[in-house]
């Protein structure tokens, strides 16, 4: 019986993070290093449009500049969900269970009558859910949760290797009284990705809310065990006379390819390619709507 | 006094034989610790070790027919002497002669020998002593006020008892020889590192009470030397003169050889054409391990053991100071052309010697060590072996002599790989240390063994070389104990095999009882 206090003296006395199955946790989570687009980009100062009324081979590619623009916008809707999540992963958690961590609850920086917190749960073997809720803070206790992203991640290949999805629920946020400063249109974004085959792939939807119809814009990244990646999306000219479905494609050095197919107005149905080469410059273009139609040398085009 | 010594000489005649054929015990108390209304002792225990090595390596005693206690209660002596008893009993059964000495080095008062808050009363002592079937029974006491138990029929208090001769039948009966009369104290000196009385006691024994010449020292030459020496070194202290006593009850071929310092051939030898004087011989730790008392052109044989032992004769103005070593089974010639002058200030018996080993006293150590879990899979996904390096103070005797109260603090790491489920994840392993601990030492020679408890706190921590991966830690209390053995290189350094087992509570995913293990190596320096 002696012991017992010296024992839980020592138990008081112990803490810490170190844990083997937090690792396991802290794993499922989506990497940003691994689901990022890596289109190759200019040192210095990005390329911007300098277009001639006529292309010609040499100047800065209009593809290349769009699907570094699609890049961005593909990165900067990836990186904002990952900050949610990555937050956690500095934190050692609030609540250890055998299936289940939860961290927090913490303050809401946008939110001060709120508090948020990440539970994640174990479900099967290698599958594990998560979900960031908010509720506030003069809640009581029996208070449902206002779910503000919720994600899933199924290991197929590994701790780390498999498929998951996460997603930004803006508009239940706002439904639920909270702000969503900078997201007021969106309503819900969502996020696929498969790691445990070549090509990684990663798959994007804004969907805003309906004005009066929603609007969906999406990316499809994929990134090739060679290092080369792709990236799908759509481009809209300027006033609207032209909508083009585009797939970029380029190599770790910088030169790449975009197909470009009109999806509405005049040129409808229309298909045509332009290449660039590692200063992202024009070598060949070959497109019905530009004037001349083709220019340079096809052979100078990785793919 | 001649006449003394021609008596002995006749007797010792006859005993070389005798003394082989005589089969010894010696029971050999040493306590500190007096209990209520006395003063904790600095060298009781010291002055039974001294002893105990002395006669089971002079004396002819089997270390299995000797029993050294030490610190012990009074149940304890009276036990270990009850097992003499029996093996005594056992040896006259197969008509073996046999010879007790009970030696008891500590506290006595009112009375009694006083063995921490235990005690056990003269009368009691000396009537079992009396009634032990050995032919002859030895009593030492070196304690205050010893002299009551020789106050009985023949106790006296002389330089020398009288040696009845009688060729005729063999020695038997008993001898008490106390450290002090009735109504005096007996005195330590930390300059000797003892008490007087054992001091000059154990000098004797190893051959300076040798004053026939032949090789042995007998309990009466013992006595007289020892005698000599306690009334001539006490006799200007502050406590006033100490006059040990006897009490002499031993009939038939009434000596007996306590040593025997010729027939080992080891130790040292003074040429008779050594100057006279008092040489002390110092061990390398700086304990006196002998005083000799040479006189002009007289041979004078020292049976110490191997070692290297600095000497120093006391002239007036200065001293004659070198060094000698002694081998095993040589005996070494100290030659006065080996000493040089050396100031009062270079007396090697000063300084960190004897009094250091005792007082309160610090030490600083470097260790290097290796730590494990025992557990397997603990090693393999929690906790990896570590190679640790540190730095360690300790204070000696601060809490009770022989007891050290130490803090150490030490960092170390490794690199190792967390394999989970198809993900294997390199890290660097890192661990800070910092302990207390309070050890147990036995400082018999130069080797060292202690044993003690540690209370640790360990922070562990991981790196992934994964950056996405939180770094993470533990904390926590580790209670452990302590074994070691410190070899003593000199006087003040000292390399150190250490072990040490921990229990750990790690509590992150669940409560698991863990245990590691360590060992080190260490270089101290003790001031």
């Amino acid at each position: 019986m002696k012991t017992k206090p010296a024992f839980a003296l020592l138990l008081l006395a112990a803490c810490g993070n170190y844990s083997n199955e937090d690792v396991e946790f802290i794993s499922a989570l989506p990497v940003r290093s691994e689901l990022e687009s890596k289109l190759p980009q200019q040192a210095g100062q990005p390329l911007t449009g300098t277009r001639q009324d006529a292309i010609s081979v040499g100047q800065p590619s209009q593809a290349y500049i769009d699907a570094k623009s699609a890049s961005d916008a593909f990165n900067g809707g990836l990186f904002f969900l990952l900050d949610l999540i990555d937050l956690i992963r500095q934190t050692p958690p609030s609540l250890r269970e055998p299936d289940r961590r939860i961290w927090g609850p913490f303050p809401d920086t946008n939110n001060p009558d709120f508090v948020d917190e990440f539970v994640m749960e174990r479900t099967q073997p290698a599958l594990f859910d998560y979900r960031i809720e908010a509720r506030r803070k003069d809640a009581p206790s029996s208070a449902p949760w206002v779910v503000l992203l919720t994600g899933s991640f199924h290991a197929t290949g590994g701790a780390r290797k498999g498929n998951g999805e996460v997603h930004l629920l803006a508009k239940a946020a706002r439904d639920g009284g909270l702000l969503t400063p900078g997201l007021e249109t969106l309503d819900t974004l969502y996020v696929g990705y498969v790691t445990d085959e070549s090509p990684i792939q990663v798959n994007m939807l804004f969907v805003s809310v309906p004005n009066p119809t929603p609007t969906i814009v999406g990316y499809a990244y994929r990134e090739y065990s060679d290092g080369h990646g792709e990236i799908d999306f759509v481009v809209v000219a300027a006033g609207g006379w032209l909508i083009l479905g585009e797939t970029a494609k380029w190599l770790p050095d910088g030169r790449g390819r975009a197909d470009q197919a009109g999806l509405a107005g005049f040129f409808f149905g229309a298909r045509g390619y332009e290449c660039w080469d590692a200063q992202y410059l024009v070598t060949y273009s070959n497109k019905p709507w530009e004037n001349p139609t083709v220019v340079g040398d096809p052979t100078s085009c990785p793919f | 006094m001649r006449r003394l010594l021609a008596i002995a000489m006749l007797i010792l005649g006859a005993l070389p034989a005798r003394a082989q054929s005589m089969r010894r015990f010696a029971l050999i108390a040493g306590n500190d610790e007096g209990g209520d209304g006395t003063r904790r002792l600095l060298y009781a225990r010291d002055d039974a070790r001294k002893i105990h090595e002395i006669l089971t390596r002079l004396g002819g005693i089997q270390t299995g027919d000797s029993e050294l206690v030490l610190n012990g209660k009074a149940s304890e002596v009276l036990a270990a002497l009850g097992r003499l008893e029996q093996r005594i009993r056992e040896a006259a059964e197969h008509h073996q002669r046999t010879a007790l000495v009970f030696y008891y080095s500590g506290h006595s008062k009112d009375g009694a020998l006083r063995l921490g808050s235990t005690e056990i009363p003269f009368e009691s002592l000396k009537s079992r002593l009396a009634q032990a079937r050995a032919d002859v029974r030895i009593g030492i006491f070196d304690s205050c006020q010893s002299g009551a138990i020789t106050r009985a029929k023949g106790a006296r208090r002389a330089p020398s008892f009288e040696v009845e001769s009688d060729a005729g039948r063999g020695a038997k009966g008993l001898v008490i020889l106390a450290s002090s009369a009735a109504d005096e104290d007996s005195q330590e000196s930390d300059q000797i590192g003892g008490s007087y009385f054992s001091h000059h006691l154990a000098s004797g024994l190893l051959g300076d009470a040798d004053r026939s010449g032949d090789g042995r020292v007998t309990l009466s030459e013992a006595y007289a030397y020892a005698y000599d020496r306690t009334v001539a070194d006490t006799v200007e202290s502050a406590a006033g003169a100490q006059h040990p006593t006897y009490s002499y009850d031993l009939a038939g071929n009434g000596d007996i050889v306590l040593t025997d310092v010729i027939s080992r051939k080891e130790g040292i030898l003074f040429p008779a054409q050594s100057p006279e004087g008092t040489y002390y011989l110092v061990d390398s730790r700086g304990f006196v391990s002998a005083e000799v008392i040479k006189t002009s052109s007289v041979e004078r044989r020292i049976a110490l053991p191997p070692g290297t032992y600095r000497v120093k004769r006391r002239l007036s103005d200065r001293l004659r100071v070198g060094e000698i070593r002694v081998a095993s089974g040589a005996v070494a010639v100290l030659d006065e052309s080996s000493l040089h002058d050396a100031p009062f200030s270079a007396d090697p018996v000063k300084g960190p010697g004897r009094l250091a080993q005792i007082s309160t006293h610090f030490s600083l150590g470097l260790a290097g060590y290796y730590q494990s879990f025992f557990d397997g899979p603990t090693r393999d996904t929690l906790f990896p072996p570590a190679g640790m390096f540190g730095i360690e103070a300790q204070i000696h005797n601060f809490l009770r002599r022989d007891w050290i109260w130490g803090f150490d603090l030490a960092l170390g790491g490794s690199r190792s790989t967390l394999n989970l489920t198809g993900l294997n994840l390199p890290y660097r392993f890192s661990e800070l240390t910092v302990g207390t601990s309070v050890l147990v030492e036995w400082p018999e020679g130069d080797f060292v063994p202690y044993l003690g408890a540690r209370l640790a706190m360990v922070m562990m921590s991981r790196q992934f070389d994964d950056q996405t991966l939180p770094n993470q830690n533990f904390y926590t209390f580790s209670p452990g104990i302590v074994l070691g053995l410190k070899y003593r290189i000199s006087r003040n350094w000292g390399i150190t095999a250490r072990s040490r087992v921990h229990y750990l509570l790690y509590n992150i995913e669940q409560n698991r009882s863990l245990g590691y293990w360590e060992l080190a190596a260490l270089l101290t320096y003790e001031m």
